[in-house]
């Protein structure tokens, strides 16, 4: 009968113990470094007292001897703090930690691995034991324990040698069941939100089909006035009976609707509120309390303080807040690299911080809030702050930009090349915070979940770092507007205004419709021919108008209609359609079908390439022929950061060229497929597609082979230089070399003079 | 006490224990094939019509079958095969035109609409939908039956398809998932 037992078919007894372990391993960690500040909070002991017996209970029914003994060891430790006869010293907690670094480690081995790890690692671990065990009688540290500056608290003379756990166990005790999470798989979650939605159109094809029995009841009720009239007339004739049964049976079937209809009514209202509340419980169950994702840094940032020889004690607060789980996710990598980096060059040493007037310990503090519907997650220090001039030198030091432009940047823009891949403020480049890289992760993690940084910094006094991000990726509040007879979605957030213009105030300017709207003319554009739609014949009097900014435009984007406003729950698009343009994702509108949620950034950028060639169609054929001999070299410039395309933006414009810019390798990827180019120039590391797969590309694509790709990096080494000349580029240089000749001089080399 | 009814009877009957090996014997029914080696093997089609042309696909490639929903075009990428995306019981869907996939000349009469329905077609992770005029069937046909293609069917059709089912109602083309799959995907290209 072996398949008789088939639930537990998919999990062998370790992948138990290996959940079992995940699941406490991170409360240990969590508790201990909480108890190292305050070595009696009960709670806390309790806590950790549980998470070493239930790691135990699984390790026995397992069989794993070794970790039954150490857990064991950790168990008797807290239940000797809870009864008061042990405070546990900062070496016990050492011990307790590696204790349970090595439970995570047993479970994380795999089946074959585990009897050979025991039997290569068995010294070790009776050491472990015999350390933690010690740490449990109050005895002094083991000596591999790191020297601690505390000293050991004076064991208890009339302790009793940690016993083992009391017969009536106090740890049998589990979290009550509501309280327990489940695992749920994603892709499951998924369906259940679109089953969920499609609940609720269906709840309210309910709410509308009872509507049209309404019309029924109404047909009826014009019905028996006919009869009540026709009685009044044959009042007294030999049809009096007859209209007499009619008008009784007429009355009867009217109740009964009315009846059948309240009963109808009720039960799609009850099914719309219980649909519709199902959809907003799948939709939460996607969001985490913000602890979730943070259990992990107490312990990153005790280890981290302790090994930089640093004092600091880390706050965090809003660990309720709810956030997205794909959100909380992308916010490990991140948030760990800005707490390394704020430990590592933020916070100064006891030392200098005494020498500062300030106390030695510094404060990390780690906050999630929920500010005018975004999150807000921000993390600051009371460290040393950073010296905006001390940057600025830096910055001109390592030659990213001339030294003139360096010293009119303001502090922001200072602050803004934190970010850059590469950069960092420390003079020693340190293990510890991965060698400057980081903070352009941060960045990279920021734009992609949609949101902004922000940096402020006093000299002296700390740094703050803001991240302002969506609350959830899921839902967005969108504007629905007809274009061509096909539903598209405006994300609100990038939408200036809806209006609704009459014609007769549109007025022509060099063949383009304008309109006059908070003192300027915002030029018209139909979105039907942005997107390659058909474009329906319009004799409104009133034109509907999405009006639509970019930093530096304003566009009014006439559509059919507009269809209201709506919470879509966003969904990426196919992986299989690969990066479309001007469609960012999907959605379902109320009636279950499929709405397309517009991608503003890369619509404006059409709009303006459409403008862009529609002017030089109209213009008159010999002026044409003119502005081609006067056509000046077109160059496209492909970097992430604001500063270096500025740069290189403002010395190829002065220089005579005309440039237009790309914020990353799929933005160019899309641009330099629709418009004519002479060169290419751009950055290799970038998020979505870096500069050597858009050199690739270009240099795959039949009609793109020969056009010259240049590509300027801070990476100067030779491996990086022939990386890129492989890839096809047709020069390699670092950036180093914008604040001499050398550039505009290669510019040239490549493509000529700018008026050829 | 009263008397015990013959409904408490029954309940005992149908509650009562199995008899020994009972589900054991059933298991070794159900798990031998239902057509036995003698009978020659068996495979199960999805049939289905597009305008007078007959065509079949594997039931373990034809997962669902919908009444039909509004397809809403990609600007920019949708084409004569790929015409864009629909949402078929809450998911969305990759929406193919099979009718110009695979050829088929267009009716003289108007389809009924009553029968039209919407396919979804899943190949390990990549599924389709599309319309066809008319779903006609899922059954089991003795693999003997199947054909080689013939040119009664469209020329591209028979790129798609590796045979044709002789069935009474008549000649049906057995469309090649593999290549089927590929034709689609080319359409994102």
């Amino acid at each position: 009968m072996s398949d008789a037992g088939g639930d537990f078919s998919g999990f062998s007894l370790l992948e138990l113990f290996q959940a079992e372990v995940g699941m406490h391993a991170t409360t240990l960690d969590e508790g201990l470094v909480e108890l190292e500040g305050d070595p009696t909070n009960a709670e806390r002991l309790e806590a950790l007292m549980r998470a070493a017996h239930s790691i135990k209970g699984a390790a026995r029914i397992v069989g794993l001897d070794p970790a039954v003994k150490l857990a064991h060891a950790m168990e008797d430790c807290f239940v000797a703090a809870q009864a008061g006869t042990l405070t546990l010293s900062p070496a016990a907690i050492d011990a307790l930690l590696a204790g349970a670094d090595t439970l995570r480690r047993i479970g994380e081995l795999g089946e074959a691995d585990a009897p050979g790890w025991f039997e290569t690692h068995a010294d070790e671990l009776s050491a472990l034991v015999e350390r933690i065990e010690a740490a449990g009688a109050g005895d002094a540290p083991a000596p591999s324990a790191p020297a601690a500056p505390i000293a050991v608290d004076a064991p208890d003379p009339d302790a009793e040698p940690a016993a083992a756990p009391p017969a009536t166990d106090p740890a049998t005790t589990d979290r009550p069941l509501h309280e327990v999470d489940v695992r749920v798989h994603a892709e499951s979650l998924g369906r259940m939100l679109a089953f969920a939605g499609e609940s609720v159109v269906e709840a309210r094809r309910l709410a509308s089909y009872a509507d049209s029995m309404d019309r029924l009841k109404r047909a009826l009720a014009r019905m028996a006035k006919h009869v009540d009239r026709m009685q009044a007339q044959h009042s007294g004739t030999a049809d009096e009976p007859a209209l007499d049964a009619l008008r009784a049976q007429l009355t009867d079937v009217r109740r009964l609707l009315g009846e059948r209809l309240e009963t109808l009514e009720l039960a799609a209202r009850r099914s719309e509120d219980l649909a519709g509340r199902l959809y907003h419980e799948v939709l939460r169950s996607r969001m985490r309390p913000f602890g979730d994702g943070v259990g992990g840094f107490p312990r990153l940032v005790r280890d981290v303080a302790k090994e930089l020889g640093k004092r600091v004690r880390l706050t965090i607060v809003g660990r309720d807040v709810p956030v997205d789980r794909d959100i909380l996710a992308r916010l490990d990598a991140p948030l760990g690299h800005m707490l390394r980096n704020a430990l590592d060059h933020g916070l100064e040493t006891p030392d200098e911080r005494r020498a500062a007037g300030k106390p030695e310990e510094g404060t990390l503090r780690l906050e999630a809030r929920h500010a005018a519907g975004m999150l807000e997650i921000e993390l600051s220090d009371d460290g040393r702050g950073i010296e905006p001039e001390a940057l600025r030198a830096k910055i001109v030091e390592r030659e990213l930009i001339p030294p003139e432009i360096a010293g009119d940047l303001s502090v922001e823009e200072l602050l803004e090349f934190l970010f850059l891949p590469g950069f960092s403020t420390s003079t020693v480049v340190s293990e510890l915070s991965g060698r400057g890289v980081g903070l352009d992760v941060v960045h990279t993690m920021v734009k992609e979940a949609g949101g902004v940084i922000r940096t402020a910094s006093e000299p002296g006094s700390g740094t703050r770092f803001l991240m302002v991000l969506p609350i959830t990726r899921s839902v967005i509040r969108a504007a629905l507007v007809s274009i061509g007879g096909q539903p598209f979605a405006f994300p609100l957030s990038h939408v200036e205004r809806l209006i609704r213009v009459p014609t007769d105030a549109l007025h022509e300017v060099e063949g383009r419709q304008h309109f006059a709207h908070e003192g300027g003319p915002v030029g018209l554009v139909p979105a039907t021919e942005v997107l390659g739609l058909p474009t329906p014949g319009v004799d409104d009097e009133e034109i509907d108008v999405v009006l639509l900014a970019s930093s530096t435009d304003r566009y009014g984007l006439v559509v059919d209609r507009f269809l209201g406003e709506q919470d879509l729950v966003v969904r990426p698009l196919d992986a299989r359609l690969g990066d479309v343009a001007m469609i960012s994702a999907a959605a379902l509108d109320e009636e279950g079908d499929v709405v397309l949620i517009m991608d503003v950034h890369d619509l404006l950028r059409s709009i303006d390439q459409l403008l862009h060639e529609g002017r030089m169609r109209s213009v008159h054929v010999t002026a044409r022929e003119r502005l081609a001999v006067e056509r000046r070299k077109r160059v496209l410039v492909v970097d992430d950061s604001i500063t270096v395309r500025e740069v290189e933006r403002n010395l190829l414009t002065n220089r005579g060229y005309e440039v237009d810019v790309a914020v990353d390798g799929s933005e160019a990827w899309k641009t330099v497929r629709a418009n004519p180019y002479d060169l290419i120039i751009t950055d290799v590391d970038m998020p979505r597609m870096d500069g050597i797969e858009l050199v690739r590309r270009i240099k795959q694509d039949a009609s793109l082979r020969h056009l010259p790709v240049m590509i300027v990096s801070y990476k100067d080494r030779e491996e990086d230089r022939l990386r890129g000349l492989e890839a096809g580029a047709d020069a390699y240089l670092t950036k180093s070399s914008f604040h001499d000749e050398a550039w505009i001089a290669a510019v040239v080399d490549l493509v000529g003079e700018p008026t050829a | 006490m009263s008397a015990p009814s013959s409904r408490d009877a029954a309940d005992r009957l149908l509650d009562r224990e199995g008899p020994a090996h009972y589900l054991d014997a059933w298991r070794r029914s159900l798990r031998r094939p239902v057509y036995d080696a003698d009978a020659g093997q068996w495979r199960a089609f999805g049939l289905f019509r597009i305008g007078e042309e007959r065509f079949a696909l594997e039931t373990g490639i034809v997962r669902e079958v919908h009444l039909p929903r509004a397809v809403r075009a990609l600007p920019g990428r949708t084409n004569e095969v790929f015409r864009g995306l629909v949402s078929l019981r809450g998911q969305i869907h990759l929406a193919a035109d099979l009718r110009a996939l695979l050829g088929v000349s267009a009716t003289e009469e108007a389809e009924d609409a009553k029968r039209t329905r919407m396919l979804v077609i899943r190949r390990g992770d990549a599924t389709w939908a599309f319309a066809v005029d008319e779903v006609l069937d899922f059954r089991r046909v003795e693999v003997r039956e199947v054909k080689p293609a013939q040119v009664t069917v469209s020329k591209s059709a028979v790129h798609f398809s590796h045979g044709m089912l002789d069935l009474e109602e008549g000649s049906t083309a057995l469309l090649d998932a593999e290549r089927v799959f590929d034709g689609l995907a080319r359409s994102l290209a």
